[in-house]
């Protein structure tokens, strides 16, 4: 047992911390044959920063994990769950934002979850969150196909639409009532997807619509201008051909 | 009136003001006591490396405060995404922080009621009643659309809305009242 309450141990710290400031800074004069070698070193600090950049810009802060008393009943865990990456950033309309992806791999079902932040907030989905409750619209295959998100931003006013789409995906169509916009579908950042371990070749969307709107009807395009996949509350299928059941 | 400069002293005098508020701030955020002393130490490095960036008035307690805390916003950040503690200021003056005991780490815990805070969100949950549980259920862990969460429930979308805004606002509420006057104005 130890007779350290909080307050000893931040008096220990404090003292320790109060020791180090008041130490004087010392000079240490070199000599002539070592300067060469710190402007070297140096030159490969100033290296390292770039680098921890670059780190900083694949690896996106991971989503917290989820308490157990809230996942759903059945709730079944991914076999393998990627690190959460940013697979795009961007502006749109004067705002900037940026799209961090993970994956989640149930057996032969791999699903997505995007999340976009925004200044003041930001939204998304997790794609650990499966259930094999019958019933309960989140079944692995079920968040396969949930390749759309939409976010009111309050700061801002608008509603965002993002996700992520398979390669061959090209142009992306987002209507709601009254509103209408177009945007291209980009090549996710290639490292990233390869670090996340994301589908390859992956493209993302991001959308912007004034005011608020739910979940407006998404349509994919390939490069042919055929419709690829139609989403609707986010969940995204083939289109179906005429005379099909 | 010249402000007056941030240095080792008021720093220190700072430290005792603020270290306990401090260190309950990061327990309750991380649920790990030594990291929690860890990140503590850390940002009173990182603030003794950065004095002179303080640009407010070092005799000024709220505002050393806040400025303090936003440092350790940025420590626990970085802390929350790298799964540990940094300790680059702290290797750069040469201190290592306590390592605690297991009962140590138990009166921290106690310090910051982290058992009283698990059980006020418990209790939050459960006094929400089964309707608005399931109301927040099915938006915040199955995702579902404010107008899909209303034909499961079969209930207007508006409903539906409000009933998750409530139940969110009481759990928002339990834990509010638990949470210290620690962080400073920012």
């Amino acid at each position: 047992m130890s007779a350290r309450d909080p307050d000893a141990l931040l008096a220990e710290l404090g003292h320790d911390l109060r020791t180090a400031w008041a130490r004087p800074r010392r000079r240490v004069a070199l000599p002539r044959r070592w300067r060469r070698g710190l402007v070297l070193a140096l030159a490969a600090f100033a290296l390292v920063p770039t680098a921890l950049a670059t780190h900083d810009a694949i690896w996106a802060p991971d989503v917290p994990p989820l308490p157990d008393v809230a996942r759903p009943p059945g709730s079944v865990a991914p076999e393998q769950a990627g690190a959460q990456v940013y697979v795009a950033r961007g502006s749109a309309r004067g705002v900037r934002w940026s799209l961090t992806a993970s994956a989640c791999n149930y057996g032969a079902v791999r699903a997505v979850g995007v999340f976009l932040t925004v200044p003041g907030g930001g939204g998304g989905a997790r794609c650990d969150v499966a259930t094999r409750l019958p019933g309960a619209g989140a079944s692995p295959r079920a968040l396969a196909r949930r390749l759309v998100q939409t976010y009111f931003d309050p700061v801002s006013g608008r509603t965002w639409a993002f996700g992520a789409l398979p390669a061959a995906a090209r142009t992306v169509e987002v209507s709601a009532t009254g509103a209408r916009t177009s945007v291209a579908a980009t090549p996710a950042d290639s490292d990233a997807v390869t670090k996340g371990g994301l589908p390859p070749g992956m493209r993302v969307f991001v959308a912007v619509l004034d005011g608020a709107r739910d979940m407006p009807l998404v349509t994919v395009r390939d490069a042919s201008g055929a419709a690829l996949l139609v989403c609707r509350e986010g969940r995204c299928e083939p289109p179906r051909m005429k005379g099909s059941p | 009136m010249a402000r007056q400069r941030l240095d080792a002293e008021r720093l220190a005098a700072a430290y005792q003001r603020d270290a306990r508020r401090l260190l309950i701030f990061f327990t309750r955020r991380t649920y790990d006591a030594q990291l929690a002393v860890d990140l503590v130490a850390e940002t009173y490095a990182r603030a003794f490396e950065q004095r002179r960036r303080f640009a407010g008035d070092s005799g000024d307690a709220d505002a050393l405060a806040a400025w303090v805390f936003g440092i350790g916003r940025n420590v626990l950040h970085e802390a929350l995404r790298r799964g540990r503690a940094e300790r680059r200021a702290l290797r750069r003056i040469g201190v290592e922080p306590p390592v605690l005991a297991a009962d140590e780490q138990a009166r921290i815990e106690e310090l910051a009621e982290l058992g009283e805070l698990r059980t006020a969100v418990v209790a939050a949950l459960a006094e929400l009643g089964t309707e608005q549980r399931e109301a927040v259920r099915l938006r915040v862990v199955d995702e579902l659309a404010y107008a899909a969460v209303a034909r499961r429930l079969g209930i207007s979308e508006q409903a539906a809305r409000a009933r998750v805004s409530r139940g969110l606002r009481a759990l928002a509420a339990a834990l509010d009242r638990r949470e210290p006057r620690a962080e400073g104005a920012t």
